[in-house]
């Protein structure tokens, strides 16, 4: 039980049965019984002689101050003595309520009680723990029990930075080009004759036993030459192929850049005169990219349709490649040094008992049979996906802006704020009826 | 009368007190459930559709579905800057008022960097479909031209003829 600053506690009741209360500390104010709702002591639509009647004054270090206000029968006790109240007590009578003071007036039907006192909280009693038990205490019960937690927890801990630090410093080995993919994700991306024309394609660079990489190496770098991106790999490019790249980009870097400075000078002439203006056209200078990607399936169609030619060539044509030692593993061509060397061995190893295919055969063997089975998972992977139209020369139209043009831009890196001055100059055209 | 001290009434008064106690347990729960819900939006979601947690508010406008392939970004203004937001999740941002297209370098080596790997693929499959050139653009209807004036101007220089601007599809 605790108890708390003085409070007074009013309580009206009706024949016998509570119809309002109140409690409140002592704190300057007044109470009144209401016939309004409003009121904390209300009883709706009850016929007092006026709508509020004062009750109680409360002060904060003062007693408080009981009001007849209403012809009341009763009685008050106030410091242990009892006042009887009768109703023909003259109206607007008080008395100093004090702790532990009390009256118990009637009206009518209405009882009033009134008391002073200290309000009494209950406390709550405590819990026995066994049922609400604290938050960690499910992990530890008892000493021993944290000594082994304490203990365990050290040794997950050590496990725990031991295998982070092991994937931390563990080498990443997840695929992050396209030909580090195993083989089954990237057949179905590549065509078959790019298979087929592979051994022609690489040569030296040719591995039987991770076949797909360099490939994939071979035409990232011959593509990145045709476009005019940096090469990553320059081994696998031919050095004249390179030089030709290089010259026709110097070439078109040239020709573009004597076409922007026209394309300058008409811009700034537009700019200085007030009654001239043009239209800024976002424009690519070498194509557009869907230009560069027909472009790029052209010639590579191109390359292997020669790598074919060649190959074909190079088996039936020429006797001088007959007489050649056959591709041995990992050399496209041999030294000289050598063949003579391996000549006799060669004799031998020509001789098929089971029919087995020569060195040769097989680097040939493994492009067809790669490309096939690579032609079954695109035919197969085409039916799973969207109907999808591919891109061709007839679903693209390029419109040519000629280099002298006055009536529009084709600047494709202009300085916003200059093309936007003119847009200013029309706005202040319209404002002005001057102008 | 039964005695107040005895076993079944103290029982059942400490079962009282017991579950009259609020249970100080359940927000373990609500986290573990908050965490989930974490990993969820943060991980999983963004891989089913990168239009998941895109900050960018469409227009509603009725058009046919986005091609399945094409290059998408979204674009959203924030604090004077334009943030452009990629399919991996990649935050790009430059300044509302760039006055070249120098100032979006990050995206320029964004889209390069795509550009490279379908100038590949094209190169392998010797084909390429009509939808991986496009670029679409999930713009935030709060975006003016001059937000969108540099993105096309890239665009351009890059090669990208064929952009096209997303909308969100009517309820009807």
């Amino acid at each position: 039980m605790a108890q708390t600053d003085l409070h007074a506690f009013v309580k009206i009741l009706q024949n016998g049965r509570p119809i309002s209360s109140i409690t409140m500390p002592l704190r300057r104010k007044k109470i009144y019984v209401s016939s309004s709702i409003k009121k904390e002591l209300s009883i709706p639509f009850y016929g007092f002689p006026k709508k509020n009647i004062l009750l109680l004054k409360t002060k904060k270090k003062e007693p408080a101050e009981l009001v007849l206000s209403l012809p009341f029968e009763g009685l008050v006790v106030t410091d242990g003595e009892t006042t009887q109240i009768s109703p023909t007590a003259p109206l607007g009578t008080s008395f100093p309520m004090k702790n532990g003071d009390y009256a118990a007036l009637h009206h009518k039907d209405l009882v009033f009680l009134v008391k002073i006192a200290s309000f009494v909280k209950e406390l709550e009693p405590p819990l026995n723990p066994y049922y609400a038990p604290k938050l960690w205490s499910f992990l530890l019960h008892d000493k021993n029990e944290a000594i082994s937690l304490t203990v365990g927890l050290c040794g997950s801990l050590f496990l725990f930075v031991c295998i982070c630090l092991g994937f931390l410093l563990r080498p990443f080995d997840a695929p992050r080009r396209l030909e580090q993919l195993d083989q089954e994700y990237i057949l179905p991306f590549i065509e078959k004759d790019t298979f087929s024309t592979s051994p022609e394609a690489l040569k030296f660079n040719l591995d039987r036993l991770n076949y797909i990489p360099p490939i994939v190496k071979y035409y990232r770098n011959y593509t990145h030459l045709m476009v005019g991106f940096p090469l990553e790999n320059h081994e696998l490019v031919y050095p004249s192929s390179i030089s030709l790249a290089y010259k026709k980009n110097e070439e078109m870097k040239g020709k573009i850049a004597s076409k922007e400075n026209i394309q300058r000078d008409l811009d700034s002439a537009t700019a200085s005169s007030k009654d001239k203006g043009t239209l800024s056209i976002p424009a690519s200078y070498e194509g557009s990219f869907q230009n560069k990607l027909l472009e790029i399936i052209e010639k590579f169609t191109q390359i292997q349709s020669g790598f074919k030619k060649s190959l074909a060539s190079r088996r039936f044509v020429t006797q001088e490649y007959l007489e050649d030692a056959e591709y041995d593993w990992g050399n496209y061509f041999q030294e000289k040094t050598v063949l003579k060397k391996k000549k006799q061995m060669e004799a031998i190893s020509k001789i098929s008992v089971f029919g087995q295919l020569t060195n040769e055969e097989w680097m040939y063997d493994v492009g067809e049979k790669l490309g096939k089975k690579a032609e079954i998972l695109r035919r197969h992977y085409d039916m799973l996906r969207d109907k999808n139209t591919w891109l061709s020369r007839d679903s693209i139209v390029n419109v040519y802006l000629p280099s002298s043009l006055t009536q529009a831009s084709f600047l494709n890196n202009p300085n916003f704020d200059l093309l936007d001055r003119k847009i200013y100059l029309i706005t202040a055209t319209r404002v002005s009826n001057k102008k | 009368m039964r005695q107040h001290n005895s076993n079944h009434y103290r029982l059942l008064a400490e079962i009282k007190s017991r579950i009259g106690r609020d249970f100080t347990w359940f927000p373990f729960v609500g986290l573990l459930a908050f965490g989930l819900l974490l990993v969820l939006t943060g991980h999983l979601l963004p891989k089913l559709n990168v239009r998941w947690g895109s900050p960018a508010t469409l227009i509603e406008l009725a058009g046919p579905p986005s091609p399945e392939g094409a290059i998408w970004f979204s674009l959203s203004v924030r604090d004077e800057f334009v943030i452009a937001t990629t399919e991996d999740r990649t935050v790009l941002h430059w300044h509302v008022d760039a006055q070249t297209t120098e100032a979006l370098g990050e995206l320029r080596n964004y889209l390069k960097e795509r550009q490279k790997s379908i100038f590949l693929a094209t190169a392998l499959a010797k084909r390429v479909s009509v939808s991986e050139p496009l670029v679409i653009i999930s713009a935030d209807s709060s975006l003016k031209y001059k937000h969108v004036r540099p993105v096309i101007y890239l665009l351009a220089q890059l090669g990208f003829s064929h952009y096209a601007f997303e909308t969100k599809q009517p309820l009807s």
